[in-house]
This record gives C-alpha cells, structure tokens and sequence, in this order.
C-alpha cells in the first residue's frame, strides 16, 4: 500500500512538474478555471468560463445533435467551425452542472469534433466559442429532447 | 483490459482519429446512485511530436466510455499518443502510429 | 352533386379505418417517466401494503420439451400489470430426487404456482436454483424456492452485485451494501397481488467459467458466454437429453433488447450454443424450440452488426442510423417498434471502433477484473 501512494504521488508530481515543461501549449481548464465547472445554469456556466462578453451566432460555426436522443446516456455530438477559435465550450442545462466539455484547440487545428454527452432530461444545449486574439464570441444552441434512457440501465 | 483503444487513418494530409477510453464517467450524482465513488476521465491531450493536436478538459456527465473523433493535418507513420487524466488524478497513456 | 358524396363518403370510410391501417405502434403511457434505477417503466409503481385479495392466478401449464425437461412459456411483451411479468421462460429439469429448476420467473406467487404445477408431474421438491442472468423477469422467484425449500442457487456473480450491492471483488456485501434492495422494474410493474412476497434472493454460489456438473443425477454444463445479452451471461447444456436452455441469449418471435448487451458477445454466445450438439432449444422469450430455434438471432445479430459496419463505414452521423438501419426483415415481430431502434442506435457506438481481427476482443473489453488502486 504505501509504496503506491509513493508512486502515485510520485508519479502526479512528475506530471505536474515536467508535463506543463513538455508541452508546447497544455490548457487544463479545470486547473485554470475551477469555478466554472460547479455553475449550474449555462448562462452563469458562460459568464464564469469566458465572461460577460456579447454571443454572437455565425454560420461558421455549429453543431449537429439529434433532435430526439434516442439514448440520453449516449448523445452523438458534432462541432465544427471554421473559425479561429481558441476554444470552444458544451454547455446544457439538463445536469446539476452546465459545463460538459471544453476543448482547447490548437493553432491552425481543424475544429470537427466529436463526441457523446449525457443528459438526464430535455434541455438546451448551448456551445460557445472563444476567437483566437479577438477574444469574440460566437454560440450556437439546440434543445435535445431526452424522453428515454439515462445514466446507463 | 484496455484503457484506450486508437484509430488514426490518414488521407491527403489529414489524419482522422477515433479514440475510445474506459471509464465510468460517473459524475458526484451518479457515482452516489450506484454507491461507489466518481470516476471519470476529467481531462485528455493527444500529441504527435509534442505538439498538442487535440485537447479536450471533461465534466462526468460524458457518455461511458467516451469515445470521441477529430481530425488534423498530420502524416502517415507518425506516432499519436494519447495521455488522459481521471478526477483521483491517475495519468494514462497509449500510443498508436498512424496509418 | 353525387361526385360530391361519393368523395365525402371515401373521406369518412378513410377515417374511420385510420386506427386500423394505421396501428403498428405500441403506445408508452408516460415515457419521460423513469424508475429508481433509471428504466422507462410502462405503468406506475404502487406504495407497497399487504393484502388479503386472491393471489394472482398465473395459470401456468408446463409444456414438456423432453423426456425430463418441462418449460413455462411467457407473453411476448414487456412486463405489466396485465400478464404480471410472465413474460419468460423458466424450465425445470427432472433429477432423481428434486426438480432443477432454470430461471424462477417474475415473483415469489409464480414459482410457487409453478412448483405446484410440476408437482403433478412429479411430487419432488426443487433443492437447485440456476440463474441465467441479472434481468429481473428470470429469477425472482429465487426467494420461494430458498425460503420453502433451502434450495441453493447457482447463477452469475453480476446477480448479486448488481442488484444486492455486493461488492464485485469479494462477493459479499461490504459497507456500501444497500440495506433495501431497489425496486426492480419487475416490483415496480406488477399489481401487488402478484409480487407480493418476492424479496430479492442472493445467489449463493458462482463460477468463474464454464462449469461442468452433475446435480441429482443429471449432467449438465453450465457454460459461460459472458457480456452477450447482459453483463453476465450464461446457458444450460443437458449433454445426455439434448437439450440446451439458452435464457435471453436466444428469442425467437420478437425482438430482443441489447441495451445491456453487445452484439459482438451476442453473436460469440451463439457460436458456442451451435457448437454443441442438441436437438431442443429453450429460449430466453419465445415458443420456438426446434433446431432452428436460434436462426432468428443469428439473423437478427449478423444483419445488424453488417448493416451497422456498413453505415460507420459510409460516415453515417450516429443519430440517422435509425433511420439507415432499420432491420426490415424483423418489422413483424413483437416489440420490434419498443426495440429494434435503440439496439441499432448502441451497436453503432460499440461497433465504431470494431476491427475485423478483434472478434475475441469482445470477451476482454468489459472483464470485471480492474486493477485500480
């Protein structure tokens, strides 16, 4: 047992110490903004992780989500954009928190990710996202209908 | 039993990667219903080179054993490797070579 | 003028055999409307009061499948108030001296109905209880069987750890053990004069893989498939009657449900049940025991993992697979509508990182053996 600890404490101060060293650009969102992921509603979930700056919608940049969850422990997201965003934040009001996920994107990357939410019941799901250098925001929303299903069975 | 499984197929310079990573995603509420503890990936980085291609900071309410797809300019042959961080900051890593 | 009336009488005539022509659907009452454990429930769950009233009348007839083997054949629906969960199938197996009972059924009332039932054919108690899996419409007429009788249970470790709270390393309850067991969607389903007196009994006896035994002079193999149709799942071989009691793993007649299952397990579990030699087959739902009694599974589970494969490889978005794949071949089967859908929609996720080498990846992708700490 203890030699474990040993190790693993051993082994979570490497990664602190060397990993932000290493990398080229680590943004841990949950290190830099803790806050953010207790917030309950979106609309505070936003303020707290990018600020009280005004959302603005553009074609350039949205999201494909299924109207009706067919499983809402299992819902399929896509987002894209062709945006210079820095980074980009899943925000619903279906969970205790608001905050899902936030990617940040590396410089010149493709922005077309995807990936799967869980959402206990219908709600909005709002995606924001921050433009590299003029700081900008830019939103897109949807609301998901979740009738069946939940978190496993 | 694997932590992460890794596809990544390059085509005309962009490599699309699927990834899947094992993990409850049980957040406080859930991990309460099922009596155990939260267990979820809160953080994942994928690199070729040490530069960062995709970074992405996770609350729990992610699907199980979130699976997650994206694409950037990269080259075949070239090593991926993913390294992800649960909430009791345990650290995995995998590697796979494009192909 | 007459134009007029002939189209105004077709209208009407169209009208009126709209509920006809038009009935394919199975209508929720509440759908939004979840149990404890999550699980969309048909109808509401009561507050839980002793009654005097009659017991529930399940009006069980055993069918005689082979020379020692009997089954009771349940609906083909989900479970409601109406049929009061008998809506699978359990068997009992004649020993020298006991019944051996496979699967209890959906209550306490029904295996003591069923019990009577074989005590017509032969007076003998039931001293072994084999469990197919953790769905709860097999075995919760466990407690019946151990409180009137000391039966030992045999059946998966998944039983007890997931619906006692057992924990998975040990097998026996630790400081997170639920004192109440939840209510299953069986309890909550089910009018109180038909569940009344069903507790959830544990299994007292698990095995690590396929095992070959022999209880009350009958020789069986109780072979282990593992994350098929549920997390844990397992079947009956009868080498000497040729006869092979398969639970969920097989249903012919409907449509099953994989949402806790995996199609690649699903199809490894049918494998091995062609593998062996039999001439009966029990399934988990369904009337069908003939050789060809698992034909519509391997159709249903091959069809589906192609149709699938093939919609990941064209990049179909993962919420129009429903639409893509919708399984034609099975839209006559009951509860293909309640089903088939959500099946389509996670054999996508589980098949998204398939490879054609990996078939044996299945049995090691979800193992119950984690190493944290």
């Amino acid at each position: 047992m203890d030699r474990r600890k040993f190790l693993g404490v051993g082994l979570a101060a490497f990664v602190a110490i060397v990993v932000p060293g290493t990398d080229l650009r680590a943004v841990d969102f949950r290190t830099t903004m803790p806050q953010a992921w207790e917030v309950e509603k979106t609309v505070d979930g936003i303020k707290a992780l990018y600020g009280s700056g005004a959302l603005k919608e553009s074609p350039k940049l949205s999201f494909k989500a299924p109207k009706l969850a067919e499983n809402g422990g299992s819902i399929p997201i896509t987002i894209k954009s062709s945006l210079d965003l820095e980074s980009v934040a899943l925000f619903q009001d279906a969970n205790p928190r608001c905050l899902s996920c936030v990617f940040s994107v590396p410089v010149g990357a493709i922005i077309d990710y995807d990936f799967r939410i869980k959402m206990r019941q219908t709600a909005v799901v709002t995606i924001v996202g921050k433009e590299r250098g003029t700081g900008t925001l830019y939103t897109a929303s949807k609301e998901i209908d979740v009738s069946i299903g939940g978190c496993g069975g | 039993m694997a932590k992460m499984k890794i596809k990544a197929k390059e085509k005309n310079g962009i490599v699309k990667v699927k990834a899947m990573f094992t993990s409850l995603m049980a957040d406080k509420e859930e991990a309460i219903k099922k009596g155990i503890s939260p267990s979820y990936i809160r953080y994942i980085v994928a690199k070729v080179k040490d530069a960062v291609v995709y970074e992405v900071t996770m609350s729990g309410f992610m699907s199980e054993n979130p699976l997650v797809k994206f694409e950037f300019k990269g080259n075949k042959g070239d090593q991926l490797t993913f390294t992800t961080i649960d909430n009791d900051n345990k650290t995995e890593t995998d590697t796979q070579k494009i192909k | 003028m007459k134009i007029k009336i002939i189209i105004l009488l077709a209208i009407v005539a169209f009208v009126i055999s709209m509920p006809f022509i038009f009935n394919k659907s199975v209508t929720i009452a509440n759908p939004s409307k979840l149990d404890a454990d999550d699980n969309f429930i048909l109808y509401e769950w009561v507050e839980p009061r002793t009654g005097t009233n009659k017991e529930w009348d399940y009006n069980l007839k055993p069918v005689q499948v082979s020379d020692r083997v009997w089954c009771f054949f349940g609906a083909m629906e989900m479970p409601t108030k109406e049929n009061a969960g008998d809506m699978s199938n359990s068997c009992y197996i004649q020993g020298n001296d006991s019944w051996i009972a496979w699967d209890t059924g959906p209550s306490y009332i029904y295996a003591k109905q069923a019990h009577a039932a074989m005590r017509k054919i032969a007076d003998l108690p039931v001293k072994t209880v084999i469990v197919s899996h953790e769905h709860d419409d097999h075995w919760l007429g466990n407690n019946y069987y151990k409180e009137t009788q000391n039966a030992t249970i045999y059946g998966p470790k998944s039983v007890n750890v997931n619906y006692l709270g057992f924990d998975e390393h040990t097998g026996k309850p630790n400081e997170n053990t639920r004192e109440i067991p939840p209510q299953t969607r069986m309890i909550r389903a089910l009018y109180q004069n038909a569940i009344r007196g069903t507790k959830l009994a544990a299994v007292d006896e698990s095995f690590d893989d396929t095992t070959e035994l022999t209880l009350h002079g009958v020789k069986m193999e109780y072979v282990k498939v593992g994350y098929a149709h549920s997390e844990e799942d397992w079947f009956l071989y009868l080498p000497e009657d040729k006869v092979v009691l398969v639970a969920d793993v097989v249903m012919n007649g409907r449509v099953t449900s994989n949402r806790d299952g995996i199609v690649v397990g699903q199809l490894n579990a049918l494998k091995a049940i062609k593998a062996r030699d039999w001439n009966h087959l029990v399934p988990g739902h369904g009337f069908i025991t003939d050789k060809s009694a698992a034909d519509e599974a391997i159709q249903y589970f091959t069809l589906l993992k192609d149709r699938v494969l093939e919609g990941i490889e064209d990049e179909i978005h993962p919420d129009m697979i429903t639409k893509h794949v919708t399984l034609e071949e099975f839209r006559n089967k009951e509860l293909y509508y309640l089903l088939s859908p959500g099946n389509v929609f996670r054999s996508y996720e589980e098949l998204e990182m398939y490879d054609d080498d990996e078939d044996e990846a299945a049995d090691e992708e979800e193992d119950e053996d984690e190493d944290d700490e």
